[in-house]
């Protein structure tokens, strides 16, 4: 079989995740560096393994305002545990797709015998939106052809997502099914944030206080703290640990911009070649996936994203919500956790929080509702204002 | 809060912009803020390429070239996108909420994020022509923002 431009024969396993640990998303007001702690001591005890047996580490680098002090996030976390073998130390800085570069990364450094076990880490806090609003503001926008105008971060992605439902013909009402949907896996998950708001229909996502453009308060996530860890070895060593191993069978990437005034077709995000790349490198199809976890800032991007990864027809994605099968108890669940939207953002962990949900249906530990078919999954999540997308097919061995 | 103006003379508005927010002007951007202080929409353009580019960068985008010069544009264009922003980015925003942020595309080709003012804003959506305005910060700084046509 031709191994290709990718460097493997489809489905062969890049690298393999096994273990995790998440943190449950709080407002608890931990620092910095304790959340980052104790999402590494508890994925290394998911292992069962100790610091020494670590040869790689890899981190998210603050983007969040968490101070000048984790400049070095990943040294302070070295020295912490004083990580004594580690062959590689890394900080990974690409937004909310920071999680999935970070998987790239270091799956790639097992491919290529760099490192047998490396821990990867990521949490953070989303901080007092309109308290750091120029700060956050200042981040994601130009600041000389953007900030003036204040647009916020709603603002923004209601531009990509408003050229969205202008391109469709489709109105407000197709936003709040996902929301409505994932409130549906949300109520059933013990620590998910919204989920003491029980049922949301529609209509009650509809007429929630506006914010910008096409989103009220209900299609924005919920900001908290939060994060996790997880752990990567060779294909061939995934038996030492004790749980199912899964395989990263295929990634992808791509970029469009890094301002939205500069995103010239503002309704089609780089999902389209992302999800093309990572499916070719697994040799699957979207109609092999078992469940997704959508990376879903706000209540748009799971729908564009549905589309963009080829499980809908551009405008369609709204009827497998109005189908049910994103629900639960549906032939393709999405965001089984409640997603950023019902479970929480945590900052800058944010999209660790997809993959870590994926990992624990696939090794059949789901905290709120367990999928009886988990072998397959994508992990999908871009980062800032939808400019970096990656994609992730995962498999269970 | 602004002067109307007849069809095709400048307008100046007021009181817009969050002290807080204005950019740091540098070389590359100080032509684009002075000419908006004066009324003017000056854009950079490419010589090699013969064709303007935004935003004003050192170099081209396109071919790299560094001969960047400036023409002025006659300010013209249409809405890409509108939203509606009701929640204000930070607390102190000094101007009046709700307001529109808009992506126009100008009939000289390049987009620019703004705000369009003097409408309701449920009157602001795709497609709506538009045409350049602007707020004098400072004599060396103004903010291109744009009226319905
Ligand atoms: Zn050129």
């Amino acid at each position: 079989m031709q191994t290709g431009v990718f460097g493997k024969k489809p489905s062969e396993p890049i690298a393999t995740i096994v273990a995790s640990a998440e943190l449950d998303p709080a407002k608890n007001g931990r620092s910095f560096l304790e959340l980052h702690v104790a999402a590494v001591a508890a994925a290394l005890a998911d292992a069962g393994i100790a610091p020494a047996d670590v040869d790689g580490l890899v981190c998210v680098g603050d983007m969040m305002g968490a101070g000048v002090e984790h400049t070095f996030l990943s040294e302070e976390i070295q020295d912490y545990f004083l990580f004594p073998n580690l062959r590689m130390q890394l900080g990974v800085q690409l937004g909310g797709a920071s999680h999935l570069a970070m998987l790239e990364v270091a799956a790639r450094a097992i491919q290529d015998g760099t490192c047998a076990r490396i821990l990867c880490v990521s949490a953070g806090t989303f901080p007092p939106i309109r308290d750091s609003g120029r700060s956050l503001m200042q981040m994601v926008c130009h600041p000389d052809y953007e900030l003036p105008f204040a647009p916020s971060i709603p603002t923004i992605y209601g531009l990509m997502g408003q050229a969205w439902l202008d391109a469709t013909g489709l109105g407000r009402d197709a936003l709040a099914e996902a929301v409505t949907a994932q409130q549906a896996w949300a109520t059933s998950h013990p620590v998910a944030l919204g989920r003491a708001a029980g049922p949301l229909p529609v209509a009650e996502v509809l007429s929630a206080r506006p914010i910008a453009g096409p989103f009220a308060y209900y299609d924005c996530s919920i900001p908290c703290e939060g994060g996790g860890a997880f752990v990567l070895s060779a294909p061939q060593a995934a038996g030492d640990f004790p749980h199912r191993p899964v395989h990263i069978v295929g990634t992808g990437e791509a970029h469009t911009h890094g301002f939205v005034l500069s995103l010239r077709d503002l309704s089609t995000t780089a999902a389209v070649d992302a999800g093309c790349v990572a499916f070719a490198r697994a040799g699957r199809t979207p109609a092999d996936m078992d469940f997704c976890q959508l990376y879903d800032a706000f209540s748009s991007n799971p729908l564009m994203l549905l589309e963009e990864l080829g499980f809908a027809e551009r405008g369609k994605a709204v009827e497998l919500y109005r189908e049910g099968r994103t629900w639960p108890g549906g032939d393709l669940p999405v965001n089984t956790n409640g997603g950023l939207l019902r479970f929480g953002h945590a900052g800058t962990a944010s999209g660790i929080c997809g993959l870590l949900e994926a990992h624990a249906q696939m090794t059949g530990r789901a905290r709120g509702i367990q999928l009886e078919r988990a072998d397959l999954a994508l992990v999908h999540a871009y980062g800032s204002m939808l400019c970096s997308h990656v994609t992730v097919i995962l498999e269970a061995g | 809060m602004s002067d109307r103006a007849e069809e095709g003379a400048t307008v100046f508005l007021h009181d817009l912009a969050d002290a807080g927010a204005l950019p740091r002007l540098t070389e590359v951007n100080r032509p684009f803020y002075a000419a908006a202080a004066r009324g003017e929409l000056l854009l950079p353009w490419c010589t090699q390429c013969a064709a303007f580019f935004f935003y004003p960068r050192s170099l081209c985008p396109r071919c790299l070239s560094n001969e960047v010069d400036w023409r002025l544009s006659n300010g013209y264009g249409h809405v890409v996108v509108a939203v509606v922003v009701h929640r204000p980015p930070w607390n102190d925003l000094s101007r009046p909420c709700p307001y529109v942020v808009v992506i126009v595309e100008l009939e000289d080709g390049p987009r620019l994020l703004s705000t369009v003012e003097n409408i309701p804003i449920e009157e602001v959506h795709a497609g709506l022509l538009v045409r350049a305005v602007f707020e004098r910060v400072s004599d060396e700084q103004g903010l291109v923002r744009f009226l319905p046509r």
